[in-house]
């Protein structure tokens, strides 16, 4: 090591922080300590049982919404199925008639 | 039986491990200079020291030995400083070409030598300064400091010489005045 980096060396020497340094580290991971269990045990158990009642919720809802979905449908499909025979039978019967008049007509 | 031997061997590192208290204790002068030596503001570079070893105490659980706290917590500190330097753009007051060249006349004393080389490695580029830091500071060889900045050990003796280079130009006339030019 030359003279010039032993000088170095004596300017950069280790230098100590303020006397309550260690104190005031220790403090704050005390802090921090307390500061996590309120954090994450109360706050935590209210979470758990909203997220839970939330789920619940959505299940619940999801089922529901399903059920009405199907119902919404089902009626749907009824309707249009009466529909449907209504206009099968109104043709029908016009096709009847039809037929009749010609055939009465050729009887004639 | 290879399960029982590594794990009585981690039992035996965890217990090389010292409490928190006893490792901030130890660490606190190493780890406070290096801020020191970068941001050159006792406030800052308490509450940077202080950030180091909260965060070390988040990581408590995996320090596998008292060498790996110290390498954690250089490395950590070295990283956050120049992070800080970075971020709130604390520069030197002055760089090194703002600094006067002590004469010989002006007979300054070592402890204003001390202090004047002080200032000129805060003025260092981040990296070349957490080199000569490391390196004068903490004693460190160039293999150690290339392991801890994730440099090249061929780049940390370049960072290194080259700090020293500029350092030892401004110093010159002084050290040349007290015969103490190596």
């Amino acid at each position: 090591m030359t003279p010039f980096e032993a000088e170095l060396k004596r300017a950069l020497a280790r230098r100590e922080p303020s006397e309550d340094f260690s104190a005031r580290v220790l403090a704050r991971t005390q802090e921090k300590k307390v500061g996590q269990t309120i954090a994450f045990r109360l706050p935590g158990r209210l979470l758990t049982w909203a997220l839970a009642a939330a789920l619940l919720l959505a299940l619940g809802g999801g089922v529901a919404y399903q059920r009405h979905e199907r119902a919404v449908r089902g009626q749907t499909a009824k309707r249009q199925l009466l529909l449907a025979m209504q206009i099968a039978g109104s043709k029908l019967h016009y096709a009847r008639q039809q037929v009749m008049q010609v055939e009465g007509m050729e009887i004639e | 039986m290879a399960a029982i031997l590594t794990s009585r061997a981690t039992a035996e590192e965890r217990t090389s491990i010292p409490s928190f208290a006893s490792a901030v204790e130890t660490h606190k002068a190493m780890v406070y200079s290096i801020a020191w030596h970068f941001l050159r503001d006792r406030p800052l570079a308490e509450e940077l020291a202080q950030d180091v070893f909260l965060e070390l105490h988040r990581h408590w659980k995996s320090m596998k030995s008292a060498e790996h706290i110290l390498f954690w917590l250089r490395r950590t500190a070295v990283n956050r400083a120049i992070d800080r330097v970075r971020n709130r753009k604390i520069r030197a007051e002055t760089s090194l070409e703002e600094i006067s060249e002590p004469t010989v006349l002006e007979q300054i004393h070592d402890t204003y030598l001390s202090a004047y080389l002080e200032r000129m490695v805060a003025s260092l580029p981040e990296k070349q300064r957490a080199a000569i830091v490391l390196r004068y500071q903490e004693d460190m060889e160039p293999e150690e400091i290339a392991g801890l900045l994730k440099m090249n050990v061929s780049t940390v003796k370049t960072q290194v010489a080259r700090g020293l280079e500029l350092l030892r130009s401004k110093t010159a006339h002084r050290l040349r005045g007290e015969g103490k030019l190596g």
